[in-house]
């Protein structure tokens, strides 16, 4: 009975010294804004439209649309808007209207919506956002980290069956920002070796829309099946997949494999 | 005995009375409180997995310096003499006031501190700092070089860095270091100012360096490029020694992983361990600054925005056509030891606004921040990332709290660097 007495004055004492703290992070709630004497239209703020426009927090909205918008202390875009952080739109980037509705070749959200990267072209993710490497806040079923050992394994059938490739590493546990080479044993899926395969390397990161930091190749084929492929690197821990396109005998198909970088 | 008896029945009397009032914590809510913090202030328990983690970031896992086959002379001690002295060496430059040194301060952990590096005129870039640079396959923020001699030759042509030019090294090296330089690379070739016209160059921008440069035989140009290739050499062979001692960080690792708690707690206050939970966990922070120089020197788009400067996309072509690269005939390697030439992503777009991931260590006693020095203090840099958002680093809900506690732990990445006294 004392105590429950005593937690109940703590927690008043708690709460009452919490009181204090700011509740609020109050960036980005402020809808001031300062034009530049010269500048067009300028009219900031709630429900407002200007051509160059800054608010008074050194954080910039410009409105969709706007040109030549120069906002903020370390923003600069052609057309941007950020208002709750939600979409911000880089310097030199094409035809960028991000924003609720907005569409735009290399465009990042804020929201966790989806995140475009540079580079990435006329992909379709999330709800507005298009660009070739991009994630669907999970929607997209490619995005899904794999978690069974068998999606891990170094030995995989390919997509379309013709092939079974198999890779080994060298070193065996693959260092993260090293260079490193694998040999890969390429089989029909009866069991041959596949002596003469065309082989294209890549490698990505899907969580995060990029790939590796090199462009590996195959250098060798040991005429035996297997293949030499050099200038792997693994640029960050995480999960990583490495695709191989397989060219043989008529037969193209390709094979991933998952792997987790430690 | 009795009278014992009494004096302890009394005894008893406040001892119970004590242990009633302090069974009401409400009555005594400081002492309650204290005893909370003192759970918290217990050393977090680090799983077997997160030591791992950590060992992995402490200077106990720096591997021995790795071979530079591009420069053969790397490791030898007559070289690392040489280069110490052209790198304090104020007479390589066209006024004669500008050394490596100038940026590079050992007192500040080799920069300077400002904004954008000042020598003859001012650069567009933030001086880089020092500190391990052996372990990296790029150099300067884009990566424009592959090697740190090629690196070492950059700024001595740089208009607004040494302002100089090779054909002016080859003849300083001739009247300054011919003992040093001859013990080590061979007999200095006969060039005279005609032969060899102090103003000459293809690398400083200037166009009547260029052309005397054009007009200088082709032998003497192979000549003079093999002394100012040699020059480099040395100073890189200096500039691969500066690396960092144990911080507070590293012994505070080296302590968990001996599971000596006591010695653990006293290197590093509770914020700063908090702070090293969220860099490694869910601050996502080791996506790019990892092992024990808290780098992965790859190329990073963070969102700076910095529309005058497009970063590794343009340090790709560079590196390629550079002749002082690692396939050049000035480099000592196999053209098959250039691994990281070799396989070089040439894909611009991907690296568009992308720089080298600076190190952490000593960051500390290091601002400004950033590329260009555009963020003039830690907290600056946490809030930066906050905004900034993405997959690779998650980061947008941390509390301004939370960002003083990364800050507390970055601060423990500070400690003496070790070079050729
Ligand atoms: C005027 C100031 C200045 C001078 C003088 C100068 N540097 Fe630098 N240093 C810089 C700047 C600025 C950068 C980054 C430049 C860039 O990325 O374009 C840099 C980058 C570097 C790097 C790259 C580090 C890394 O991690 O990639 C090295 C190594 C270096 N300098 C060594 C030297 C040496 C050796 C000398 C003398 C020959 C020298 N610097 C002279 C300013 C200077
Ligand atoms: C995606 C890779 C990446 C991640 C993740 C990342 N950084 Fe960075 N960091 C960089 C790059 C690249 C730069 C330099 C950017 C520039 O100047 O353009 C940098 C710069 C910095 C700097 C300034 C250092 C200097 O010398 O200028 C600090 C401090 C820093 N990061 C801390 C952090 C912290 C703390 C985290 C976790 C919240 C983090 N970084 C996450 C890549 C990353
Ligand atoms: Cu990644």
């Amino acid at each position: 009975m004392f105590k429950k007495f005593g937690i109940l004055i703590l927690a008043v004492l708690f709460v009452g010294s919490m009181a204090w703290v700011p509740v609020i992070d109050s960036v980005g709630a402020a809808v001031k804004c300062d034009c530049k004497a010269g500048e067009k239209g300028c009219t900031c703020g709630k429900g407002c439209a200007c051509e160059h426009c800054k608010t008074g927090k050194g954080e910039c909205k410009c409105h969709a649309g706007g040109k030549g918008c120069a906002c903020g202390k370390d923003c600069k875009c052609e057309h941007c808007m950020t208002g709750k952080g939600e979409c911000h739109c880089k310097a030199g980037e094409k035809g960028c209207t991000c924003g609720k509705g907005c569409g735009c070749e290399h465009c990042r959200t804020g929201k966790g919506e989806c995140k475009c990267h540079a580079g990435g072209k006329g992909c379709q993710c999330g709800k507005d956002c298009k660009c070739a490497h991009c994630m669907a806040g999970g929607t997209d079923a490619s995005v899904q980290k794999p978690t069974s050992d068998a999606e891990y394994a170094k030995t995989m059938k390919s997509k379309g069956g013709d092939f079974t490739v198999a890779y080994t590493s060298d070193p065996d546990a693959i260092p993260v920002n090293k260079i490193i080479s694998w040999k890969l044993k390429v089989e029909t899926a009866d069991g041959q070796a596949v002596k003469d395969a065309e082989i294209a390397v890549n490698g990505d990161m899907p969580e995060h829309g990029h790939g590796l930091p090199t462009q590996p190749q195959v250098t060798k084929n040991f005429g035996d099946g297997t293949y030499l492929v050099e200038g792997i690197k693994f640029s960050m821990p995480g999960w990583w997949t490495m695709t191989f396109a397989v060219k043989a005998a008529g037969k193209s198909d390709t094979v991933t494999f998952n792997l987790q970088v430690k | 005995m009795r009278r014992n008896n009494r004096v302890s029945s009394v005894w008893r009397c406040v001892i119970a009375a004590i242990l009633i009032a302090l069974s009401m914590p409400g009555l005594f809510p400081a002492w309650e409180a204290a005893a909370e913090t003192g759970d918290h202030q217990e050393i977090p328990l680090w799983t077997e997995e997160e030591k791992k983690e950590l060992s992995a970031l402490s200077l106990s896992s720096l591997p021995p310096l790795p071979k530079d086959p591009s420069n053969k002379y790397a490791d030898d001690p007559k070289a690392i003499a040489l280069g110490k002295k052209i790198f304090f060496d104020k007479r390589f430059s066209a006024n004669g006031k500008v050394s490596c040194a100038t940026c590079h301060d050992p007192e500040t952990t080799f920069t300077d501190k400002l904004p954008l590096a000042k020598g003859m005129g001012t650069t567009t870039r933030r001086t880089m700092p020092l500190i391990g640079t052996a372990y990296f396959a790029w150099f300067f923020w884009d990566g424009r070089k592959d090697s740190l001699w090629s690196q070492a030759i950059g700024p001595i042509e740089s208009s607004v860095e040494h302002g100089f030019t090779r054909s002016m090294c080859a003849h300083l090296i001739t009247d300054l270091y011919k003992k040093e330089y001859e013990e080590l690379f061979g007999r200095l070739p006969k060039l005279d100012h005609k032969s060899c016209p102090p103003k000459a160059s293809p690398g400083t921008g200037n166009p009547a360096a260029l052309r005397a440069w054009k007009a200088m035989k082709p032998e003497d140009r192979v000549a003079v490029n093999r002394i100012y290739a040699n020059i480099g050499k040395a100073i890189a062979a200096f500039v691969r020694q500066i690396l960092p001692a144990p911080a507070p960080f590293d012994r505070y690792v080296d302590a968990v992983v001996q599971n000596d708690e006591e010695k653990a707690r006293e290197l590093m206050g509770n914020d700063a361990v908090d702070g090293l939970k969220l860099f490694i966990g869910k601050a996502k922070c080791t996506n790019c600054h990892i092992g024990p120089l808290f780098t992965n020197s790859s190329f990073h788009d963070i969102g700076l925005n910095n529309p005058k400067d497009n970063g590794r996309a343009d340090g790709i072509d560079k590196v390629l056509s550079d002749e002082f690269n690692c396939v050049g005939k000035y480099s000592d390697a196999r053209p098959e030891e250039c691994l990281e030439l070799r396989f070089i992503d040439t894909n611009k777009a991907k690296y568009r606004g992308a720089f080298k991931t600076p190190t952490l260590r000593n960051v500390a006693e290091r601002p400004p921040y950033m590329h260009a020095g555009q963020l003039k203090t830690l907290s600056e840099v946490l809030s930066f990332y906050r905004r900034n958002a993405s997959d690779e680093f998650e980061h947008r809900d941390f509390s301004d709290q939370e960002l003083a506690k990364i800050e507390a732990f970055l601060k423990t990445l500070s400690g003496p660097l070790n070079y050729p006294k």
